[in-house]
């Protein structure tokens, strides 16, 4: 197989998105972020990292980094839970009723996902009693802006070497995808909940109360740490907060109100023949979010490819479950629309795009989705994360593992190989 | 440069209007979008009373009692970018923002990660 000629491979910290190819620096994609941000380092730990510095975050499965990182690319979030750590503190009702006990709360008793003595012990009883009225569980209320997407999040792992069934709820309405029975076991796990809230009143809860699940444990003994609510209806990166509500910037180019891009790529890129890879998955799905091989002259008048969420789709599912490749040829003109199904968007794929004068195909994860006839196009001299005029509305969120051009079409042997998973 | 800013506007719209002011333009969509730099959080209306919970008497169930009452005041913090200094040398809030801008001990009731509040006021 042909060697790309532009390659970003997460490898490297620092201010810039640094491609592996062209080594002399000319591949490498701008970024800022106001804000300090958190990461998964390569030991699993939750790290935070300085304000304007790239994230190469780790994957989890649980709980033990499984793999290569990624470049995380984020929006702006705030999270809502002044007291994301402290248990303890009085913001966080701890409450009973029926056969159920007051929550035991002990702070600073073990390791938590951050590597630091700082997860609190939390003992619930809720005795035999069953259903709503008989609990014992821990909740924050909160005051929002009326009408967001308000998901909640928190770690929680158990502090014996028994399972238990807990339940996590939205304060405001624990019903649907705001209420979730989940199994706390020996590693850490976050787990979240979402639903777009139609007053000012949320807050997360969680515990043993059998409100809209049933089969509860009678008691548990767990450790928690890090809860989160936020605007969004898939949690971000962890806020930590003490005393206030906190916000972090968003990942985005140089100005800001761009998305992260190169400089002028165009002695990399072949508009007769090339591919145009990528690796990685979406995680925003209420706005326009795209990456995009484009031309700087033409934003939307010139050449340009596309790998973009389904931003048209009426629902939230429509959108997670299709991606689309947009793409124009400037001459003669040519508008391409392609979309293929996923099971969701925010799983790791495999997409690579080929031209090479005549046909243009698209492959991903080891199977071609389209191939149309196409002339070649005029050329191309930038890649932006975001729309192919690089506007600030269609910046790219979720995570990038890898990125390449190619100045010559690869076979369709190599595109399945280069695509399978 | 960055700089942050505390501001109780009026009414909500007000904050609007003000955004607006800020910059934006039409894509080719047709959406609307940010021209400027500026990361803005909308706190929302002053809480004036806040929300009530407990346990409903009747029905014996933890629930909201009552909602929390707000002013028509409207709670905005702005992590402003790249304002320019004045002839004086002087970084100041944007025009119109000023007479807005409220003081809060420490960081007040939101902070902007890993930026501490009182280093980077006007």
């Amino acid at each position: 197989m042909a060697k790309p000629t532009l390659a970003l491979i997460p490898s490297a910290i620092g201010d810039k998105l640094y491609s592996v190819l062209p080594s002399d620096g000319g591949g490498d994609f701008d970024l800022t972020r106001a804000t300090t941000a958190t990461r998964v380092n390569s030991q699993g730990l939750i790290e935070t990292v300085a304000s304007g510095d790239v994230r190469l975050d780790y994957p989890l499965v649980n709980g033990v980094v499984s793999g290569c990182p990624h470049h995380l690319i984020e929006p702006s979030r705030t999270n809502y839970v002044p007291y994301s750590d402290d248990f303890i503190n009085s913001a966080w009702s701890k409450l009973s009723a029926g056969t159920g006990s007051t929550p035991i709360v002990t702070p600073n008793y073990s390791i938590s996902p951050s590597g630091e003595l700082d997860a609190t012990r939390i003992q619930f009883d809720k005795g035999t009693g069953t259903g709503m009225t008989n609990y014992s569980f821990l909740a924050e209320f909160l005051t929002v802006t009326s009408g967001m997407d308000a998901s909640k999040s928190i770690y929680l792992k158990s502090n014996t070497d028994s399972e238990y069934d807990l339940v996590l709820y939205g304060t405001s309405d624990a019903s649907g995808t705001n209420v979730k029975k989940i199994r706390v076991t020996s590693e850490w796990q976050r787990f979240d909940v979402f639903k777009t809230i139609t007053s000012t009143s949320t807050g997360v809860a969680f515990g043993l109360r059998e409100i809209s699940v049933s089969g509860l444990s009678n008691t548990a003994d767990i450790l928690a740490w890090g809860a989160q609510v936020e605007n969004g209806l898939q949690p971000t990166s962890y806020i930590p907060t003490n005393e206030s509500t906190v916000t972090r910037d968003a990942d985005v180019g140089v100005p800001f109100n761009t998305g992260i891009k190169t400089g002028d790529i165009s002695s990399y890129v072949n508009g007769s023949n090339g591919v145009f890879y990528f690796e990685g998955s979406f995680a925003d799905f209420n706005v326009v979010n795209r990456i995009s091989l484009s031309n700087s002259t033409g934003g939307f008048g010139g050449d340009y490819i596309s790998i973009s969420t389904n931003d048209s789709g009426s629902t939230e599912e429509d959108r997670k479950t299709k991606i689309i490749v947009f793409y124009k040829i400037e001459t003669p003109s040519s508008i391409g629309t392609e979309d293929v199904t996923v099971n969701d968007a925010r799983d790791n794929f495999k997409m690579a795009i080929s031209w090479d004068g005549a046909t243009m195909k698209g492959y991903i994860n080891g199977v071609e989705f389209f191939s149309n006839s196409e002339t070649a196009f005029g050329g191309f001299d930038r890649i932006y994360f975001s729309r192919a005029d690089n506007n600030i509305a269609g910046v790219f969120h979720g995570k990038q593992k890898d990125l390449r051009v190619y100045d010559t079409a690869l076979t369709d042997a190599e595109l399945v190989t280069l695509t399978t998973l | 440069m960055i700089k942050i800013g505390k501001y109780k506007l009026n009414t909500k719209q007000q904050f609007l209007d003000k955004v607006d002011a800020l910059g934006t333009a039409i894509d080719e969509d047709g959406n609307e979008y940010p021209t400027h730099e500026h990361v803005i959080v909308e706190l929302g209306h002053e809480v004036l009373e806040d929300a009530v919970y407990g346990v409903n008497e009747e029905t014996g169930e933890f629930e909201l009692i009552s909602e929390a009452v707000f002013s028509d005041k409207y709670l905005v913090d702005i992590l402003w970018r790249n304002l320019e200094e004045d002839e004086d040398g002087i970084i100041d809030h944007p025009y119109g923002w000023k007479s807005y801008s409220v003081e809060v001990e420490e960081n007040g009731m939101h902070s902007f990660l890993g930026l501490d509040y009182q280093s980077l006021k006007f």
